[in-house]
This record gives C-alpha cells, sequence and structure tokens, in this order.
C-alpha cells in the first residue's frame, strides 16, 4: 500500500501518524515526499523532521478536540473513552468486595510508599538550607575507640591553629547554650542561644533582613556586644517590630544591641536558636576544652582528605603545646555537613522504611494483579463473547486496561490522601533541632513520583491478567470444552504471585517484629522511676550574676527552698539533666583498691549531678546507704551514690558502701585528691534517650553541694491541694515559674514541661518507627492472606469436576479436603522458604541501623511467631475454600459443565 | 457582498504562512500535493519551504474546516492515485479576508514610511 521506494525513516515515522490521518494521507504523502527527495528538491533529513513534527502535532490536535468533544459532551473517540471508563466502572461495582479489596490494598502500598518517599525526600536528599550548602564543612573531633564517629566537640585552641592555616576560604566556631534575656517591659526568657564568631553568618550566606550582620569589630575587645534575632523569635517576642534593632536588652549578664533580625526562611542547624552573638575565639588559645563546633568552606581546589591530613599535622602541635592527655585518642575530621547530617542511624532508619514500603507496595501489587488475574478468568466467556461479536482484541485490551488504570486512580487518590494523614503524623515526632526542610513533605517530586508509580502499577498489573484474558483460550471457553481445566500457565502465575507473597510477608513480618521487640525493649519493664505528677522545666544562670560555685550553689538552694514553699508542690529537686536525655554526660573513674582499667574509657559512667531531693521526687529507690543530704556540704567530705548497674559491675562480692571513686569529670576542687566516698546504692533508670530499661548504664551521682552545676534542670513534684486532689500541670507551672521569678526576677525557668512528656518525646521517634513498620506488616500479612484464600478458593471452582469425578469414584472428604489443603501449603511453604534469606537481610538492616540496641535481641523469635501466625493464617485461607470442596455433590459438579 | 461569509470568513485569520500559501496556491484551480509544493517553491523562489509532512497536515485540517475540498483529477494527469483539491467558496473568501488584511497592514506600513528608513543593505 505505502511507497515501496520511500526512504526508510519516512516509512516508520509515517506509521506513527494518527489512524485516521494514514487511512487518508499516508500513501500519498510517501510518495510526494519521495518524489521530491529523488528530484533533489528536498533531503531525507528534512523530511523525516518535518514528518516527525506533524506526528507530534496531528496526535496534539486529536488529543485537543478529543477534549473539546469531550467537553461539549462526548464526539465519537473520547465517546470511547467515557466508555470505557463508564464501563469500567460498572464492572468495578460488579465485584465490589474484589474491587474494593484491590483499591483498599493499592492504597495502602501507594500510602506507605509516598509517605516513606516524603520522609526519604527530606532526609535524605534534602540539602544544607543555605546557599552553596553543599559546599559547607563541619569541623569537628573523633574518638573512634570512645564511640565518636563524628560531631565531638572542638577545642579554641584547635581552631586557633586551623584557622591560621590556607585550608580554609571560611572557617568559623560555634557553640549553642541556653541564656537569660531581659529588658523593660518583658518578661524575662530563656533561650537558645548560638555564639559564634562573626564570620559565621558570612558562611550561611545570608543577610539580616533587617538591620545588619556581624563584623570583626564587634568581637573585638570592648567593643559594644551585639545581638541578632531569629525571626519566629522576634515574630513571637517583638511582635516583628523592626524598630526593635538598635534596642538594648540584656542577655547572659551583658547589656548588648540587637543589631538585625534574620529573614523569615533563613534557618540554623540546630533549628531551635533564637538568638546568635559573636564572640572572638581566635585570641583563645590556651582554651582546651572540646566544647565548640567549627564549620566553613574549604579553599578552592583543597579536598576534605588533604585538610585531615594538614589538620592531623596541626593538632599534634597543638595536643604537644599542653597536657597531652587532653586530645589522647581525639582527632580533627573535616567533612561535608551534608554528609554528617542527618547521622548515619537516621539515614539507615529512613532506608529500612523505604523498603519496608516498597515491600508493602509489592505485596499491594502482587495482590492486585492477582485479584484482577482471578476476575479475568471468570470474565473469559463475557470477553470471548465480546471478540465474537466482532470487538477488536484492541479494544477489548483496552478495556481491560482502563479497568486497571481506574481502579489505580482511586486507589491512588485514596492513597494520596492516606499519606497527607501519615505525613502529618510523622511530622509531630520531628525533633525541635532538626530544619524545617528536613521535615517530611508531599513535595511535587513525591507527589509525582508516587503518581508514577501508582499509574504503573495499575498498568502493569492491569496488563497481565488482560493479556491472559485477551490470548490464548478465548474459543475453548466459548465453546465450553474443557474451560475447567484449562489455563495451566495461568494458575503458574498466579502460584508464582502467592509465593512470593508470602516469601516478601515474611521477610517484613519479622523485620517488623524485630523492630517493635526491639523499640519495646527501651521502654518495656521498669523504668525505675516515677514520671507521673513531676513537672520539669531548665533554670540557665548567668556567668556574670552568679560567676562561682558558692553563688551558684546558694542560688540553687534558694530555688529549691522557694519551690518548696509554694503549696502547690511537694518536693522540689535539681538535676544536671533529665532521665532519658539525648546527650548524656559521661565520666572515667577510678576505684582505689580496684586494679586500673587498660584504657580510661574502659571505666566509664553517667555523671549526674543532684540534689538531696531526687530520689524522693523520682520514686527512687534506695537500694543501700543514703542518698544526698543537708550534711553534704561544700565543706564536708565529698560523697557519690552509685546505682544498681555500678555496683553490679565493681562490687558484686563486696560492699560498696565507704568505697572511694575518683572522678575525671572531678578535676578541681577537694574531691579530686581526696576521691568520693561512696554513701549509697540507688535503684537503676535510663539517663540516655534510647538506653534499655533492662540495660542501664552505669551512673554516678554526685551532690549539687560539691560540684559546680550551671545550667540545672528541675523537678517538682506536685502535692495533695486541700481538697485531697492534685495540682494540675497549668498550676504547677506557674507556681514553679513564680517561685524562681521570686529568688532571682531575672531568671526565668525555661522548657517548662511533664516529665512524662519529656519521656514521650525522646521516645516519640522510635516509636513512631515501629507502629508504622508493624502497620505495614499486618497489612501485608492481610494481603498475603487474601491472596491465598483468593488462589485457593479460585483453584477449587476450577477443580469442581476434578473433584466431582473424584467424589463420585469414592474419594473420601477427608481425602478431598487433604487434596487441597496439600496444594495450598506447598506453596506457602515455599514462599516461606524463600523469604528467610530476605528476612535475615532485613535483619542485618535493622542491625545496622541500631547497633546496641538489636544486640540483646534475637531474631528468632519474632520470625517463629511470625511463621506460626503467617501458617495458621494460611492455614485458614487455604481451609476455607478445601472444604467447600469437600461439600461438592457428584452429580451436581459434573452436571454443572 | 460583504456577507455572513465573510464575517465567517474573518474568524480563521490570521492564516499561518503554510495555510495563506496553501490557499495562494489552489487560487488559479485544483492541483495535487506536488504540485503545491512545488508551485509554492516556485513562487518563492525557493524562499518558503515546506515540508511534505506539514503540507498534509494542513491540507487535511483545511479540509475538515471546509477551506479546501476534493476535486476530480484532470483528463490529463496520467497517475490515478493523485487527488487533487481546489479551493471552497469559504477557502476563496479567508483566502480574500487575509489578503486584504495583510495589504492594509501593508498601507499602515507605507504611510509611517518605514520601507524608506532602516536596513541600508
Amino acid at each position: 500500500m505505502t511507497d515501496p521506494r520511500a526512504p526508510g525513516p519516512l516509512r516508520l515515522l509515517a506509521r506513527l501518524l494518527p489512524r485516521d490521518f494514514r487511512r487518508e494521507f499516508e500513501a500519498e504523502l510517501l510518495s510526494v515526499a519521495t518524489r521530491r527527495v529523488e528530484q533533489g528538491r528536498s533531503g531525507v533529513v528534512n523530511e523525516s523532521l518535518d514528518l516527525l513534527r506533524t506526528v507530534v502535532r496531528e496526535h496534539a490536535r486529536r488529543v485537543a478536540s478529543n477534549v473539546a468533544d469531550y467537553t461539549r459532551g462526548g464526539g465519537e473517540p473520547m465517546g470511547t473513552l467515557t466508555q470505557d471508563v463508564r464501563y469500567a466502572l460498572r464492572m468495578l461495582w460488579k465485584t465490589p468486595v474484589v474491587s474494593a479489596i484491590a483499591a483498599i490494598s493499592l492504597a495502602l502500598g501507594i500510602a506507605a510508599t509516598a509517605s516513606t518517599m516524603a520522609m526519604a525526600d527530606g532526609f535524605i536528599f534534602s540539602q544544607v538550607p543555605w546557599d552553596d550548602g553543599d559546599e559547607i564543612v563541619s569541623v569537628t573531633m573523633r574518638n573512634p575507640t570512645r564511640g565518636v564517629t563524628t560531631g565531638g566537640g572542638l577545642s579554641a585552641a584547635t581552631f586557633a591553629a586551623i584557622d591560621d592555616s590556607d585550608l580554609f576560604a571560611e572557617l568559623a566556631l560555634y557553640t549553642t547554650s541556653l541564656a537569660n534575656i531581659s529588658e523593660e517591659g518583658l518578661d524575662p526568657e530563656q533561650v537558645q542561644h548560638l555564639t559564634a564568631s562573626p564570620e559565621f553568618l558570612d558562611i550561611t550566606r545570608a543577610s539580616p533582613m533587617v538591620g545588619r550582620s556581624f563584623t570583626e569589630r564587634d568581637a573585638v575587645e570592648g567593643a559594644v556586644p551585639t545581638v541578632v534575632l531569629m525571626h519566629p523569635f522576634w515574630e513571637r517576642r517583638y511582635g516583628a517590630d523592626p524598630s526593635v534593632v538598635g534596642r538594648s536588652m540584656r542577655m547572659a549578664g551583658l547589656t548588648r544591641t540587637i543589631v538585625g533580625v534574620m529573614p523569615e526562611d533563613f534557618e540554623l542547624i540546630p533549628a531551635n536558636v533564637q538568638v546568635i552573638s559573636p564572640a572572638n575565639f581566635a585570641d583563645q588559645i590556651d582554651d582546651h576544652r572540646r566544647r565548640f563546633l567549627g564549620v566553613g568552606r574549604l579553599e578552592s581546589g583543597i579536598t576534605t582528605e588533604r585538610a585531615n591530613a594538614e589538620i592531623a599535622t596541626l593538632q599534634a602541635g597543638v595536643a604537644s603545646s599542653t597536657d597531652p592527655t587532653l586530645y589522647e585518642g581525639w582527632d580533627v575530621q573535616v567533612e561535608y555537613f551534608s554528609d554528617t547530617f542527618p547521622g548515619p542511624t537516621d539515614r539507615r532508619l529512613i532506608q529500612i522504611l523505604l523498603a519496608v514500603s516498597l515491600f508493602g507496595l509489592m505485596i499491594a501489587c502482587a495482590n492486585v494483579a492477582n485479584l484482577l488475574l482471578g476476575r479475568a478468568e471468570q470474565r473469559q466467556r463475557e470477553v470471548s463473547v465480546r471478540t465474537a461479536l466482532g470487538a477488536g482484541r484492541d479494544r477489548i485490551l483496552r478495556q481491560l486496561l482502563t479497568e486497571s488504570v481506574v481502579l489505580a486512580a482511586l486507589a491512588g487518590a485514596m492513597g494520596l490522601a492516606l499519606s497527607r494523614v501519615l505525613v502529618g503524623w510523622f511530622e509531630v515526632g520531628m525533633p525541635a533541632e532538626l530544619p524545617r526542610s528536613l521535615y517530611p513533605e508531599l513535595s511535587a517530586p513525591v507527589l509525582i513520583l508516587s503518581c508514577v508509580v501508582t499509574l504503573g502499577a495499575g498498568v502493569l498489573f492491569g496488563l497481565a491478567p488482560a493479556l491472559h484474558a485477551v490470548k490464548g483460550e478465548l474459543r475453548d471457553t466459548l465453546t465450553g470444552a474443557r474451560g475447567g481445566t484449562a489455563g495451566r500457565g495461568r494458575r503458574r502465575v498466579r502460584n508464582a504471585f502467592v509465593i512470593s507473597e508470602f516469601a516478601v510477608a515474611l521477610a517484613l513480618l519479622t523485620g517488623a517484629g524485630i523492630l517493635v521487640k526491639a523499640f519495646q525493649t527501651i521502654s518495656s519493664g521498669d523504668s525505675g522511676f516515677d514520671a507521673a505528677g513531676v513537672m520539669t522545666f531548665f533554670v540557665s544562670p548567668s556567668n556574670e550574676r552568679y560567676p562561682d560555685t558558692p553563688s551558684l550553689q546558694a542560688l540553687q538552694r534558694d530555688a529549691l527552698d522557694a519551690l518548696e514553699a509554694r503549696p502547690e508542690i511537694a518536693r522540689a529537686s535539681l538535676m544536671s539533666q533529665l532521665p532519658r536525655s539525648r546527650a548524656a554526660q559521661v565520666t572515667f573513674y577510678d576505684i582505689d583498691g580496684h586494679e586500673p582499667p587498660a584504657r580510661p574509657s574502659d571505666f566509664e559512667a553517667n555523671w549526674i549531678v543532684a540534689s538531696t531531693g531526687f530520689a524522693e521526687t523520682l520514686d527512687v529507690p534506695m537500694e543501700q546507704g543514703r542518698f544526698f543530704t543537708d550534711a553534704d556540704g561544700p565543706e564536708t567530705l565529698p560523697v557519690a551514690v552509685i546505682s544498681r548497674a555500678f555496683a553490679d559491675r565493681h562490687f558484686a562480692d563486696e560492699d560498696p558502701i565507704g568505697q572511694t571513686l575518683r572522678l575525671t569529670r572531678d578535676q578541681t576542687g577537694p574531691a579530686a585528691d581526696g576521691g568520693r566516698r561512696i554513701v549509697g546504692v540507688i535503684g537503676d533508670l535510663p539517663q540516655q534517650r534510647l538506653e534499655l530499661n533492662a540495660r542501664p548504664t552505669p551512673t554516678v551521682y554526685v551532690s549539687a553541694d560539691q560540684t559546680t552545676l550551671r545550667t540545672a534542670a528541675f523537678a517538682v513534684e506536685a502535692a495533695s491541694g486541700p481538697g485531697g486532689a492534685m495540682a494540675g500541670d497549668a498550676e504547677l507551672a506557674r507556681a514553679a515559674r513564680e517561685a524562681i521569678l521570686s529568688v532571682d526576677p531575672g531568671l526565668p525557668a525555661g522548657s517548662m514541661k511533664t516529665l512524662e512528656t519529656h519521656v514521650e518525646e525522646q521516645l516519640a521517634g522510635p516509636t513512631m518507627i515501629g507502629v508504622f513498620v508493624a502497620g505495614i506488616g499486618g497489612i501485608a500479612l492481610l494481603l498475603a492472606a487474601l491472596g491465598i484464600y483468593g488462589v485457593m478458593a479460585h483453584s477449587v471452582v476450577q477443580r469442581t469436576r476434578e473433584i466431582g469425578i473424584r467424589m463420585a469414584m469414592g474419594a473420601e472428604r477427608g481425602t478431598v479436603v487433604g487434596m487441597v489443603a496439600r496444594s495450598g501449603f506447598s506453596l506457602v511453604l515455599v514462599g516461606m522458604l524463600a523469604g528467610m534469606p530476605i528476612a535475615w537481610l532485613m535483619f542485618r538492616l535493622i542491625q545496622s541501623a541500631l547497633g546496641e540496641l538489636t544486640g540483646v535481641l534475637s531474631p528468632l523469635p519474632p520470625f517463629l511467631f511470625v511463621t506460626a501466625v503467617l501458617i495458621s493464617v494460611a492455614s485458614i485461607a487455604t481451609l476455607l475454600p478445601a472444604l467447600r470442596a469437600s461439600r461438592i455433590r457428584p452429580a451436581r459438579a459434573l452436571g454443572e459443565e | 457582498m460583504h456577507a455572513p461569509i465573510a464575517e465567517h470568513a474573518r474568524t480563521f485569520l490570521p492564516l499561518t504562512d503554510a495555510v495563506f500559501h496553501l490557499l495562494l496556491s489552489l487560487a488559479d484551480g485544483p492541483a495535487h500535493g506536488y504540485g503545491i509544493l512545488l508551485e509554492v517553491e516556485t513562487r518563492s523562489d525557493g524562499a518558503v519551504r515546506m515540508g511534505t509532512g506539514t503540507l498534509y497536515s494542513a491540507v487535511k485540517r483545511l479540509r475538515d474546516q471546509g477551506l479546501i475540498a476534493d476535486a476530480p483529477s484532470p483528463v490529463h494527469d496520467d497517475d490515478p492515485r493523485r487527488r487533487y483539491y481546489a479551493l471552497t467558496r469559504l477557502g476563496r473568501v479567508v483566502l480574500r479576508e487575509e489578503a486584504l488584511r495583510l495589504d492594509a497592514l501593508v498601507r499602515f506600513a507605507r504611510r509611517k514610511s518605514v520601507f524608506d528608513t532602516g536596513d541600508p543593505g
């Protein structure tokens, strides 16, 4: 029909034209084009390009006119589509249960995938939220032997040495702390305060939206102290009043001038910083306390490897200029900020989540394909009739495909709605230090990807059944012959689906089991303290007003007295940190009369400073001896209380009371000379965030009256009021705030929250992940069960005739049940075997993410539990159809055909 | 003469270059596709080059819009497969309206003396 002389590319392209166009013009177009080329009037390339444009143009025109027709109420081509969609909806409605199960399983799979992708998008792919953020390097210290692989503090001395080198284009040192601000007309307030070299803001490439940034001059000796405010804080405290620039306020004991306000979209890491002030670190070359962090940009051409190599030499010089043990085991590490943030643990958790949700989606897709395949088989007769009546094969294929796309679209809509809920739920669990850019968000890429996945799943998993329905045994079906035993290949496909569903379900559920168990273990068992009715807050007195240990101790005693004087408060105490804190302080120690450890780090314990009321306020039992009393003062014998775990570690065979401890944190003061006498053993409680209740870390308690503690966490327990009712949270908070202000009107109580809330917040992340994984695991189980039920039920229907014959020949009902059940179980068994290696991989992934947490866990109990659950679910799903098969009446079965 | 048909014709304006040339080629009488392309090329001294795909794309659209129609092959044509196209009455009016529109534009430009200034070479 087409011109055989026409050049190949033209012939090929012409085939892509819309059908009606081809019908009319293809032959003529090709012959004209060929003639032009032959006569040298045009080139093949030009003609091909023009034809390609025509192809695109014609298709676009067709779509446009279809849409126009459709909006006008249905022309012919679009009419087919609407007809298809309408028919698809009708067919889906006809088998509502199957359709609903398919749509819901797909929706759940999509929701899980979309929400995890949103989370991963925020975490893994997001960048440092500053201009050219990928150039930012962090300079920190690490000490691998102590498990600090990154993020350890840097000393000002090290900073000064590095800053003198040519490695960095820009470099700043910073640290965050709590500070109190006060000014006329406003309540004093505790804020997150970032102190940084004046270059810090320049490195972020951000400049204030009102006022100015810091300059070198702001950090020189004798300069007027200045601050820059973060936007949210400026809005809240100053009502977004731009005239605050130039005003003075007191913070951390100095009167400072507000010189600028950062723009709204500027974020710092940590994100909860409210006020920034400049400091001069470069001159403090004798300060060896490792308490700062470095951030900068490398000189162009300098790699992190080279920087690290050169800094190692510089650091060796710093260490040799002072007591070398101060830096023993520590080295400086320069790395790209984007590589260190978020941390590896979070990254792996996200990977687990992604794997889990992809597994979930896989099961959902397999299930949908399975259901659709089953339905396609049931509809073979209909398809055959339609074919016989002259419906084109591609017309029927299109109809079946439309059905799966409609299904996928419905599921996609449900899934995305659900993922909104999930994402909102994730957001609640995000810690305040994280910048908003890391928060999960259903961004455009995530949504697009989810839609692609949805439609892809719909088309892909609709295609297999559709092809099956159209291909092959159509005529057989129509003639009615051998309809029952047809489709061995199809059954193999469905069997493969069931096997893979069970394999994936096994892996997923085992993983979920391990995770849930791991997170449960954190908080399971006796926590060792009672958080009920306890309100907590932080007080951070400034250096200027409280310059030394005696003034701090006096303030703390006065504060505790003032708190306990309030009728709402039964007991008050203070401590260096609340239980389950993100960063627990630790100390090394020696015990007099005990062999010293090979390395100092072998004897490491949590270091907690606490006041006298500590044990009573938190209801921690004393197991031996006593806690601190008013008799333990600055002048009396230095004492310590150890935790149960500490006692178990060192004093299994002897009495700990009266033994002497030497703590590396006691570098000054009388305790350094004589050590601390152990006066009591207190019950264990988890001090670190993810510490297991069941495996507490050894802890040493030191009296607040015998050491220096600046920022203190206070805990107050509610008193029963006159009517016997406990004071409410709000009442308690107000009482506490007023009591602290009565001691020092410039001293605010910050981060006021109940101890229960604090613990909940600390455990929110893991709990959330555990629940999420368990949820998906449960869905997977349900889907796998539905899958096997569907296949078994279907095979029983298909084998009705065979079973009828067997029973007519005298087969017992039991034999029939056994026969059907066996075939079902063999699938389950194969699936389980295939799932074992995947489950093992899952376990290893979780282990690498949670490290120590899974150390106490064996994968076996969750695995066995899941296996048992899967087998019992599979039994029900298999036995129900098997029992149905056994009730088949032979005569009926044979007559049915 | 300025009957409703001219009103209707004006709804097709302005025409694309390809369409204008196509209609113009048919102004002298029916032609086949190859003939149209030849005519356009010679008339414009090769300045206007239309791809074959573009031509038939335009042919289809113009026919769907009723500006041109199939025409019987003239007796002298030896190739029975060739299809001839001719302007319809609407097509002729559209061509005229477009030509008038362009002419008016050129006259405006002339009044502003744009032809006398500017481009020296």
